[in-house]
């Protein structure tokens, strides 16, 4: 009896310790996670105390001095190149490691590892798309530069001491949400970073959709609906006649469009929203003389934050700014003497080939009257709680066959290789590295002849003076059309060839005493290459231009206000037209409501605005309205821009394009004005009925800076910001201005500025997690400090010293 | 008084326990307290209970203060809690139950090996 008391008490306790040792399902295993030494409980950090920290470390050379600022952005003061960015990889990790592991996880299609089978496809998708054979191709290249090696392993050994200090106590909360440890840093994960980076700019593509449309509607409508050029004269660089180069010819075999209908799912493209202003001013501009840069690019709002604020001083390199977690160096920053920002250059880097196979076995392809042997590669999905998933992709001269039989088919049993210039061999790190280290325009441009993708807009300014704009990438030199549809993968001439770098397009100090960029058609139409992308932006870089030329005295203050513009020029431009079309129309009282809301409405998208959700919500209902035989279309389609859009209605407003599928009369423009508009007053009128401040622009619009696995608790919602996308402060609900910088690059000593949304701690328990959102939202900025030595850093709260092990 | 000695000995136990090992240490700790200080099996279940629960409790809410709330408030959100004091409440919970089950056992298992001297000891 006694014996079978005490075995039932045991048994009792042990499944009770194991029950609350485990995972089950999407529980966290909760005794592990709720105790208060080493559970969750152990992240909470105790607000305001801040501790001093002193290691031995047998890596570093010589002593490391970390001074943390206010904001907890660390001051690096190194004595070498290797500790410098070991100590960089150290305090990234110290504050992103969770965030460092997942986007890297996710852009190598390891996400079934952690979250199991439900992510199989993502993966897939990931791995076809050659993430892993882009990023291996690019490290091989890093490690062949002594500076580039150097940088990336001496990152990865900071990030790799820090994980290997620690116990399960002080793993960031997701590792114990997830029930998973970090594992160890390799420069493999630099690369995919890196990759991650291409994959999120210069995957813009629509090529096979395109293929459907012109198939579908004939070349007619689809040089009207998707113009390559949709004339709104303001092109990044604007020399016409001043080209003084002969372009490189370029032949193919390709005809240009393959009689093919595309009838299977394809990968999403690239969010619109993705886009990037940045501009610099000549001191003839300005009210002190001095130079400015202003850098914004706007991606996916997250949390933690796509960036981390550092400052890296050590022999040789001064500079400040954003660096991008799991990657060492400042990617968008300042030095003593020069500054630079960059913006996402549009430009097709994307091409598919139709691929010819021998037979079922894919061990052999068509190309240039010959049977060629592919290169087979087997990728191994492990499924966390399940057997792992073998995928076999097949890579052809071209690149990998990311659509086949087996991954989204369609019945017909089409072979689609991806041609991207992220598979290309570049040591982007390298530019990075120099640009750190740049003192003058002759530096920035060395740095950027290594700069391979994702193509930026580079803008420039220094302290002496010059402000430039280089739009640096590997640029494939195409024929006219060449590469806009689907292409003949059975010759090697269709492959690409390059534009030389000197011919990629570039200036420095324009006469009219600026350099700007935000997305838009790259050159004047003198540029002797072809250059297409799946749409370029019309309104942003107007208002910039519009702005900056009638500024004769600019400040960091005006460059600030210009930053976060709510002025929408799109609605400026459009708003007039679409009221017309209400003229002599009678109106409910929910209508006139509306009307008079649109009417009385300044154009700006502030805060709150009334008006601008009006606008908002009208547009939003217009667009997929006209473009119904799109949405409706099982072929995937692509869709027209909104300025083409806004440029049939006022051209040719009886297109066969406005007459609606589903209804039986013949529908113009002006009559899908008015029954949008007639949809949108009845939507708003409900809104107002319930909550008179939800059509305040904020709250309609209600900005989202999700977590990284969209966990609603560790996300901010509802984020009080003006703004939209096609205006300069491009704040969607989801995406908008990841970083804002101003430089003034005074000659006494740059002062800098900027700010992102969300703090430099990745850990949801931490006060600086998600400090900054508020003062972003609010157009504020936080000073930077660029101080040659800790002693000069204002209000420090914390160091850290890391020391060599004393022998 | 067997229950408040043994109470105390829990809470020192699993606080310096836990301070050294991991989380479940505290299963040994309270079955330890069982075998030092010799109780009933409902005194040890409940000294375990309580010691590692007011253990648990005052640890988290002086961790939370200092936190301002700042976690407590997002993991309770993402167990759809309502109040952070819920969550400190449901992990004292968790802890009791681990203190509990754990003081019995090692109460069950001093039996074993205990002479019976008196018949009635079972209820005292």
């Amino acid at each position: 009896m006694k014996f079978f008391r005490f075995f039932l008490s045991l048994a009792i306790t042990i499944g009770l310790a194991y029950a609350l040792n485990t995972k089950f399902g999407q529980v966290p295993p909760l005794g592990k996670f709720l105790n208060p030494d080493s559970g969750i409980w152990a992240n909470a950090e105790a607000v305001g105390e801040h501790e001093e920290n002193s290691l031995e470390l047998p890596m570093v050379t010589e002593t490391v001095e970390v001074t943390f600022d206010e904001n907890l952005v660390p001051h690096i003061y190194a004595q070498n190149d290797y500790d410098l960015y070991f100590a960089q990889g150290y305090v990234t990790a110290m504050h992103r490691l969770w965030q460092m592991e997942i986007q890297t996880h996710a852009a190598g299609g390891r996400v079934s590892e952690i979250v199991g089978p439900i992510a199989k496809d993502v993966d897939r998708k990931s791995r076809r798309q050659g993430m892993v054979f882009g990023a291996e191709k690019a490290v091989a290249t890093m490690l062949e530069n002594d500076e580039s090696r150097v940088a990336v392993e001496a990152y990865a050994d900071g990030i790799n001491s820090y994980i290997s200090s620690l116990s399960y106590a002080d793993y960031p909360v997701e590792y114990k949400l997830l029930d998973y440890e970090p594992e160890e840093w390799v420069p493999l994960k630099t690369g995919l970073m890196l990759k991650n980076m291409a994959n999120t700019l210069n995957f813009g593509e629509r090529d096979l959709q395109n293929t459907n449309a012109i198939n579908f509607f004939g070349r007619d409508i689809f040089d009207l609906l998707y113009p390559d050029f949709e004339n709104a004269e303001d092109p990044i660089v604007n020399k016409p006649g001043e080209w003084n180069f002969e372009a490189e010819t370029r032949t193919f075999s390709d005809s240009l469009v393959i009689d093919e209908t595309v009838n299977r799912e394809l990968m999403p493209t690239q969010d619109p929203n993705i886009g990037s202003n940045n501009w610099a001013v000549s001191g003839s501009r300005t009210a002190t003389g001095n130079t400015l840069l202003s850098s914004d690019p706007h991606l996916g709002l997250s949390l933690p934050s796509l960036w981390y604020t550092v400052q890296l001083k050590a022999p040789g390199i001064n500079v400040q700014g954003a660096t991008l977690p799991g990657t060492p160096h400042v990617i968008i920053g300042y030095t003593d003497s020069i500054a630079w920002g960059v913006t996402n250059a549009q430009r097709d880097l994307v091409d598919w080939y139709k691929i010819h196979f021998r037979d079922e076995s894919k061990s052999e392809y068509w190309l240039d009257s010959a049977w060629v042997k592919t290169d087979i590669k087997i990728e191994e999905i492990k499924l966390r709680g399940a057997e792992s998933f073998y995928d076999t992709v097949y890579y052809t001269v071209f690149g990998p066959v990311m659509y086949d039989d087996s991954f989204r088919p369609d019945t017909q049993k089409k072979y689609y290789a991806l041609r991207w210039v992220a598979h290309d061999p570049s040591d982007e790190s390298y530019t990075f590295y120099k640009l750190n280290r740049a003192k003058n325009h002759d530096d920035y441009m060395a740095a950027l002849d290594h700069y391979v993708s994702p193509a930026q807009n580079f803008a420039f300014a220094s302290a002496s003076g010059d402000v430039a704009m280089r739009i640096q990438g590997k640029f494939p030199n195409k024929g006219i059309e060449e590469g806009k549809f689907l292409r003949d993968g059975t010759h090697s001439a269709n492959d690409w060839t390059f534009i030389p770098y000197d011919h990629n397009v570039m200036y420095k100090n324009p006469e009219r005493g600026f350099v700007s960029s935000a997305n838009q058609y790259p050159a004047d139409s003198t540029y002797p290459y072809y250059i297409n992308a799946t749409s370029y932006p019309q309104y942003r870089n107007r208002r910039i231009n519009n702005v900056l030329s009638q500024t004769t005295d600019a400040t960091v203050e005006t460059m600030m206000d210009l930053q976060n513009d709510n002025y929408n020029l799109k609605a400026a431009e459009s708003l007039g037209l679409f009221l017309e079309a209400l003229d002599s129309v009678e109106m409910n009282a929910d209508e006139v409501t509306a009307f008079n809301e649109l009417i009385g409405w300044d154009f700006y998208n502030n805060l709150d605005s009334r008006g601008a959700s009006y606008y908002e919500r009208w547009w939003d209902i217009l667009y997929p309205m006209i473009w119904d035989e799109i949405q409706k279309s099982e072929l995937p389609l692509p869709w027209p821009t909104a300025y083409t859009t806004i440029k049939l209605i006022k051209e040719s407003p009886n297109l066969s394009f406005f007459d609606l599928v589903e209804t039986t009369a013949r529908e113009n423009a002006d009559n899908i004005l008015l029954s949008s508009f007639r949809k949108m007053a009845k939507e708003m009128a409900v809104k107002v009925e319930a909550d008179p401040g939800s059509v305040e622009w904020a709250n309609f619009k209600s900005t989202r800076i999700a977590h990284l696995v969209d966990l609603p608790a560790f996300s901010a919602s509802n984020v009080p910001i003006g703004g939209n996308h096609d205006i300069v402060n491009a704040t969607t609900s989801t995406h908008g201005p990841s970083w804002r910088m101003v430089v003034e690059l005074d000659p006494q000593g740059p002062k800098g500025f900027g700010i992102y949304p969300g703090g430099q701690s990745g850990n949801p328990g931490s006060f600086f997690y998600d400090n900054f959102i508020e003062s972003w939202a609010m157009g504020e900025y936080l000073t930077l400090q660029l101080s040659s030595s800790p002693e000069g850093i204002t209000k420090p709260i914390k160091t850290l010293t890391i020391k060599p092990v004393e022998k | 008084m067997k229950f408040v000695i043994q109470l105390i000995l829990v809470v020192v136990l699993s606080w310096i326990g836990q301070f050294i090992g991991p989380w479940w240490v505290l299963f040994i700790a309270a079955g330890l307290s069982s075998m030092v200080v010799k109780s009933s099996g409902i005194t040890s279940f409940f000294a375990g209970f309580f010691g590692v629960a007011i253990q648990w409790f005052f640890q988290t809410l002086f961790i939370d203060m200092a936190n301002e709330s700042i976690l407590s408030t997002r993991i309770a959100q993402l167990f759809s809690l309502n109040s952070s004091f819920l969550l400190m409440l449901i992990t004292a919970l968790i802890g009791g139950f681990c203190g509990g089950f754990g003081a019995l056992t090692g109460n069950q298992l001093v039996r074993i090996f205990e002479r019976p001297k008196q018949k009635h000891s079972v209820y005292s």
